[in-house]
């Protein structure tokens, strides 16, 4: 409101500032043309990509990583430090190492989102209740079921968690990504646009870029709450 | 009743924990010699802490043998086993499972899920009173029903020797007379405990009394088999039997064994002259025993914790 009063009375230049209204007019703008369905698709393709080997990697290594204790305390120095240092800092060197194509994009992406899964699905399996396992030992469970009979489903609640926080830190890689090694996507889109002084446009994007992040959020949501209803009631 | 083959076979038994950290071991059991014989129902009463729970855990396969030989069905226990199944004092269910997919998690696991299974467990549910909320999840559940399940489930892999950890422990006085009654009915149903037999830890005169074929009192720790008490009351016993008067004479005769007064081996069980002052001092036995229990726990804790410390201060920064 503010924003729409500010630049309709001149207070704000519109052409630095953009308005909600001139917003609208570009979002209609854009998917009109059909102008923004590249963009959107290379971007969601790419996040498709980074968070489906995020996942299928990321769950068992996490559970693998959380019942041996020799490979967690091996890792997990390493572990911290990747997590500490911010990805950003490995840009030059993943462009140097696989170029600025699709392979970087979707690196990027895995790299920002797997750490804070790998950790939250550790931290789950090795706050495992010692009376799972009792009764998973009592019956004799071979240990390639235990991890999928016992320790996925009782961490369901962390890894979903995990998955959360991956969801956004991968949106977040993907947008860095396609600002500094990318011809496409929204983030090089929005970064075009502010560049030829298109703040409509520009704001549009950012706009989108929301809206898939608020979708992706509920999407994680829905899943947990299908999936792990029996907990937290216990 | 018992047939003459020895199930479980526990000569010069030594058992104990391992501290985490150097060589300490404390002694749990100590040169515990006991025989537990074909479809027999025994139950180990002692006081709290004596090594109880640690002879059934070793006998479930999850505290390893120390010294001496333990063997079930004439093979030594190294681990858990098939043929043996355990009902947990808590009742330890898969709270992302149904009822009915927690009593088949032994056959499932163990690889052997057929229709007859399926069945089984089903027929089961129904002897234990459940067959209702198959469909519903643990949260939805009481104490006791949750009890019942942890039943179900250690009968689902037709186990021939079903192991009882206090399995009433943790429930309220009413709910678990109740479930004492229904354990003997489902117990003297025929289809459960064809072939099986049955080993009952428990610190409750009474509950013992009422389930056993014999009674085994352990001594302090470490533990060694202070009383052996054969329980001639002939079965089908009903809720009844808990109020007979022999009923009241074995139980005195445990508790006596119990507070460390020398049993006179010549006492009969007849019918004392108060029993009602015998009731109330196994009432008042009950609890003095829950009370050790629960600073038991309460230290386990502390412990739990004080590790958890050292653990993060010694982790690489």
């Amino acid at each position: 409101m503010l924003w729409q009063v500010c630049t309709a009375t001149g207070v704000v230049d519109v052409s630095f500032s953009s308005s909600p209204t001139r917003i609208v007019g570009a979002e209609i703008d854009l998917f009109g043309s059909g102008e923004i369905w590249p963009a959107l698709g290379a971007t969601g393709l790419e996040l498709l990509w980074g968070l489906l080997i995020t996942f299928v990697v990321g769950i068992p290594v996490g559970l693998v990583l959380g019942r041996s204790k020799i490979l967690h305390d091996m890792t997990e120095p390493m572990v911290n430090i990747l997590y500490s240092v911010p990805y950003v800092m490995f840009l030059p060197i993943i462009i140097f190492w696989f170029g600025i194509g699709d392979v970087s994009r979707i690196l990027v992406i895995i790299w920002a989102a797997i750490l804070p899964l790998i950790i939250n699905i550790t931290a789950g399996v090795r706050n495992l209740d010692r009376d799972y396992t009792r009764v998973a030992t009592v019956f004799c469970t071979p240990r390639l079921r235990f991890f999928y009979a016992i320790a996925l489903p009782a961490t369901l609640p962390y890894i979903l968690a995990g998955v959360r926080l991956a969801v956004g830190r991968a949106l977040v890689g993907a947008i860095v990504a396609e600002l500094f090694l990318a011809s496409q996507g929204l983030g090089y889109f929005v970064q075009t646009q502010t560049s030829n002084f298109n703040m409509d446009n520009a704001m549009a994007g950012i706009i989108i870029l929301a809206v898939v992040a608020l979708l992706l959020n509920g999407a994680v949501r829905m899943i947990e709450r299908r999936f792990t209803h029996w907990a937290g009631s216990q | 009743m018992t047939s003459s083959n020895v199930c479980l076979d526990a000569r010069d038994l030594l058992l104990g924990h391992k501290a985490r950290r150097g060589n300490a071991f404390s002694t749990a059991v100590l040169d515990l010699n006991l025989q537990i014989m074909d479809e027999e129902f025994v139950v180990i009463v002692g006081p709290s802490g004596c090594g109880k729970t640690t002879f059934l855990e070793a006998v479930a396969g999850l505290v390893p043998v120390a010294g001496g030989a333990l063997e079930v069905g004439g093979k030594a226990v190294k681990g858990p086993g098939p043929e043996r199944s355990l009902v947990f004092q808590h009742a330890s269910l898969y709270p992302w499972r149904t009822v009915l997919d927690n009593v088949l998690f032994g056959p499932q696991v163990q690889g052997r899920l057929t229709r007859q299974v399926r069945a089984r467990a089903e027929e089961l549910l129904e002897i234990v009173g459940l067959s209702h909320v198959t469909g519903k999840y643990p949260h939805e559940l009481s104490g006791g029903m949750k009890q019942r399940v942890n039943l179900a489930r250690a009968l689902a892999t037709d186990p021939t020797l079903l192991l009882l950890d206090e399995p009433f422990g943790a429930l309220d006085a009413q709910t678990r007379e109740n479930l004492q009654d229904e354990l003997l009915r489902i117990w003297q149903a025929d289809t459960v405990s064809a072939k099986k037999t049955a080993m009952f830890v428990t610190h409750d005169v009474n509950e013992a009394v009422l389930l056993a074929d014999r009674v085994l009192v352990f001594s302090q720790s470490p533990a060694h088999v202070a009383l052996e008490v054969k329980i001639d009351a002939p079965r089908p016993r009903d809720a009844a039997w808990r109020r007979s008067s022999e009923f009241l004479a074995y139980g005195d005769r445990i508790l006596e064994a119990l507070h460390h007064k020398p049993a006179d081996e010549s006492v009969n069980p007849h019918p004392t002259q108060d029993s009602a002052a015998a009731e109330d001092s196994a009432r008042n036995h009950d609890n003095g025993v829950n009370t050790d229990q629960a600073a038991e726990h309460a230290r386990a804790d502390r412990g739990s914790g004080v590790q958890g410390t050292v653990r993060l201060g010694s982790a690489p920064a």
